[in-house]
């Protein structure tokens, strides 16, 4: 099997992530921060290591601001409900995945204002059109950093520095650049940064998280038990504790350690380099190839590893069972639960069909699966 | 020997602290606060060296982390121990 749907989730995982998950439950499956004995101790400890190794690679000052969730959805969630109250204006990008889009629809019903930002044709956010945008109400400006349809990276830095001179909340859905593209949540002056444990940031899926920046202070939305202040009946106001209760995917997160481990002693440069290389390749023998439209940017310092074609009027779910079926190639088509980002770019009748590199693939991955679309193309 | 605590309200608190604190090769260790000086039973706190209680208070100030208070470890004759607070 060669696959490349990266963009759902990574596969594999580097060795030591299995280990660390199996090692975890065998030998070391207490509680954490619930009992005092050894192994619960061990295991907080652990989900310590891995708030520090993720503050190390997202640029975090405190770790403890590290918000532990079940997937990036659950942080978009966090972040967006606990944030938002009606009368609230919020900016999104037209290329928000509907994990975003969708919560934000709902809220919209109980009173939030929503625009839509206009983009570029490759899918990068229009500053101009922020700046028109802005209203006295306006509290939240959200952007993916990279679209999971096309790869098409935003200019954090850019954009952060556009909402603090509005003094607008930032907040950046990284669920396709964690642990493939370089993020400083202090340098891009992100406020609210929302990411998925189990794709660029290789650890299993059930993981995620949300960091919340300084000053920020979210409503919960769930309350419980968090193995401190337990003589109080109210949630505990000091993070994580306040949006962490319940017990934690422990063994996850210690997959999820082993998988940022990978990322700091590989560099997150030396992945970015590998994929980029690996998609520069690929855009290559795909401008070779007739009836193929590539969407999103063709200038590789604003995208990642995700590639959406359309092969002419072939229905793409058969493009991508004829790639599984003939070619053994995994990718993912349609649209990619991400309705904005294929009404931005005009695909929304016919989807796309999405290659979605990742560190473990190799230049014989991307050559295979040109052969396979080629071979296609020809029918 | 003699032993104090640092009482704090959760157990990522006392984490972040021992990790920073225990970088230059002392031992700063982690217990469940006993409850006659943590009152619900569910704090957690540093057991340490009582010269490292500089080393303690500067890590606190330096991470933003609040510490419920300070105590010294006092075993009596029965074995058993009592906290004096330090403040």
């Amino acid at each position: 099997m060669v696959y490349l749907d990266n963009a759902a989730t990574s596969w594999p995982k580097p060795e030591a992530v299995y280990r660390a998950m199996i090692e975890f439950c065998k030998e070391n499956g207490a509680n954490p921060g619930r009992s005092g004995h050894r192994m619960a101790m061990r295991a907080s400890e652990k989900i310590m290591e891995c708030r520090e190794n993720l503050a190390r690679l997202l640029g975090v000052p405190d770790p403890l601001r590290i918000v532990f969730t079940s997937n990036g959805t659950a942080a978009v969630n966090l972040a967006l409900k606990g944030l938002l109250t009606p009368g609230d204006h919020v900016l999104l990008s037209g290329m928000e995945h509907n994990a975003v889009a969708r919560p934000l629809k709902k809220l919209e019903s109980a009173g939030v204002e929503l625009a839509v930002v206009k983009t570029n044709r490759e899918g990068q956010v229009d500053s101009a059109d922020i700046v028109r945008r802005i209203r006295p109400n306006t509290k939240l400006l959200v952007v993916t950093h990279a679209s999971n349809v096309t790869g098409t990276v935003n200019d954090l830095a850019s954009l952060g520095r556009l909402a603090r001179e509005h003094n607008i909340v930032f907040m950046v859905d990284a669920a396709q650049t964690a642990g493939n593209t370089p993020i400083h949540v202090g340098e891009m002056q992100i406020d609210l940064l929302a990411f998925p444990g189990h794709k660029g940031l290789l650890g299993p899926q059930g993981t995620g998280g949300l960091y919340v920046g300084e000053g920020i202070v979210l409503d919960t939305l769930q309350e419980g038990g968090t193995g401190s202040i337990s003589e109080s009946l109210d949630q505990p106001d000091f993070l994580p504790d306040r949006y962490e209760s319940g017990t934690l995917n422990t063994p996850g997160i210690a997959g999820l350690n082993e998988g940022i481990k990978f990322i700091l002693d590989t560099g997150i440069e030396n992945i970015r380099n590998h994929e980029t290389q690996l998609a520069r390749h690929m855009l290559e023998g795909l401008a070779e190839i007739n009836k193929v439209q590539v969407y999103g940017s063709g200038a590789m310092e604003h995208r990642t590893g995700v590639i959406s074609i359309t092969i002419d009027q072939t229905d793409c779910h058969e493009v991508c069972a004829e790639l599984d079926e003939k070619y053994g190639i995994a990718v993912r088509g349609g649209l990619h639960c991400a309705y904005l980002a294929h009404e931005t770019l005009g695909t929304l009748r016919m989807g796309t069909v999405r290659f979605s590199i990742g560190f473990f693939n190799t230049v014989e991955d991307i050559n295979q699966a040109l052969a396979a679309i080629r071979a296609i193309a020809r029918l | 020997m003699s032993y104090e605590l640092a009482v704090f309200s959760s157990v990522h608190q006392v984490n972040r602290m021992k990790s920073l604190l225990n970088r230059d090769g002392r031992y700063f260790g982690m217990i469940r606060a006993p409850h006659s000086i943590s009152p619900g039973g569910c704090g957690f706190a540093l057991r340490f060296e009582e010269s490292g209680r500089p080393l303690v208070e500067q890590a606190a100030q330096e991470l933003g982390i609040a510490i419920n208070g300070i105590y010294k470890e006092e075993k009596q004759e029965n074995g058993s121990k009592v906290y004096v607070r330090i403040w």
